[in-house]
């Protein structure tokens, strides 16, 4: 057997090597050796970080009410604010691979709307549906790490990323940030905050900040005052959403 | 007996995994094949039945994450979106008449978002993952005469659109082939 095993051939050797007859031809086949220990790693990295990540919303969603996509997005179902709904986002179009962010910025952020009509880019000040699903990519000039809040009009400001975990998370370049936010809903402006320093800033801090910064009023809010009590060279992007029924 | 969910969550590792590199390799980015894994095994749930069914469900898992992917990179494309690789990784084959046999192989790629949905499945499973006529016939519950048409179409389409792009490079869904 000279011709190396297709794709579906090594699959089913994976899914099940008592049944497969593929052994002999992969001892003999560096090419498909090489192939299968590329298959396997990737396969461990879904075991080791894509399914503890992902399974919990996975199993939201198929318990959910309702069928199809009504059922899938029944499971981002936000908790008040602008909750992280860790969710699985299907915004078929991804930030372009070179994507810098606006140039000679240290931090800048890119954000998606989608829906089930599709997904669009989003400008500083959009309207977008009171209930879109966010797909979010942010830029640094340099390794730091982040943190993404909002806030919306009543002043109620919700952790976005990370979503869990004692500290900012560590970025480097161009990152798109794993899973989506679902917005909540209501109407009304809501404006991002994503901070990024080289030491990371305690949650509580960046909080202060932000809410120094808007106050609860909406004209503060939308007019996106610069944050202040940071460390000195955290950086900052933010965008503002005013979102709409 | 295994609760639902432990069920769900058990064959979701143990398939999860065939989704996760078809994505990949389909799409060329960690991110977007994650999301599209999950998307995927939304659709695969529908019939645990189905899904349960060590015999029968690796072809079907494969044909549904690599058409899923495979609109993907149409709709990416569509959107002028160039996040996504859009070269594929052609397995290597050692066969005599291997590479020479699909002189067009890397570039036919191309102008894969030009064709129908099976035939674009039947170009990557047979150009891209390196799979007999008979086995993508499988995966895909077509005839192995099918594979051939479809196939050969593609090819001699793929490489009229080349030659009169000169390029290699389909630069918009305008004129989109049969």
């Amino acid at each position: 057997m000279t011709r190396c095993a297709s794709e579906m051939a090594l699959e089913a050797h994976l899914f099940d090597q008592g049944r497969s007859t593929l052994g002999s031809h992969v001892e003999g086949c560096a090419a498909c050796r090489a192939r299968l220990a590329r298959m396997e790693r990737e396969g461990e990295e879904f075991r080791r970080f894509v399914h503890p990540r992902t399974v919990d919303r996975l199993l939201a969603a198929r318990e959910a009410p309702g069928s199809g996509w009504a059922r899938f997005l029944g499971a981002l179902v936000p908790v008040g604010g602008l909750a992280v709904a860790a969710a699985l986002l299907v915004l078929t179009p991804r930030p372009p691979a070179d994507y810098l962010g606006v140039k000679g910025t240290a931090l800048s952020m890119q954000v998606w709307a989608g829906s089930v009509e599709g997904a669009r880019e989003v400008a500083d000040g959009d309207r977008v549906p009171a209930a879109a699903l966010l797909r979010l990519r942010v830029s640094s000039g340099r390794p730091c790490s982040l943190w993404l809040l909002s806030v919306d009009a009543g002043g109620q400001v919700s952790r976005l990323f990370p979503a869990q975990g004692d500290g900012p998370a560590p970025v480097t370049g161009a990152t798109t940030l794993p899973g989506g936010v679902a917005l909540d809903g209501e109407a009304g402006p809501e404006r991002l905050y994503a901070v990024c320093s080289v030491d990371a800033v305690p949650l509580a801090q960046v909080e202060r900040s932000i809410r120094g910064a808007v106050a609860g009023d909406p004209d503060a809010l939308r007019r996106g005052a610069g944050l202040t009590g940071l460390p000195d060279g955290a950086a900052q992007a933010t965008m503002l959403l005013e979102k709409v029924r | 007996m295994e609760d639902p969910r432990s069920q769900v969550s058990r064959l979701y590792r143990e398939l999860g995994p065939v989704v996760y590199r078809r994505c990949l390799r389909l799409l060329g980015d960690r991110a977007a094949a994650e999301d599209a894994t999950q998307e995927v095994f939304v659709k695969l749930l529908r019939d645990m039945d189905r899904l349960k069914d060590r015999e029968t469900v690796l072809p079907w898992v494969y044909r549904v994450a690599m058409n899923h992917c495979l609109n993907v990179r149409r709709d990416s494309r569509r959107r002028g979106q160039d996040g996504l690789a859009q070269d594929l990784e052609v397995v290597p084959d050692v066969r005599a008449d291997g590479p020479d046999a699909y002189p067009d192989r890397q570039l036919a790629q191309a102008v894969l978002s030009r064709f129908d949905g099976e035939t674009q499945a039947i170009a990557v499973g047979v150009l891209v993952d390196g799979m007999e006529h008979e086995e993508i016939a499988a995966v895909l519950g077509i005839s192995r005469r099918t594979v051939s048409r479809k196939l050969g179409r593609f090819l001699e389409n793929a490489r009229k659109f080349l030659a009169r792009t000169g390029t290699g490079t389909a630069e918009s869904d305008e004129g989109a082939l049969p």
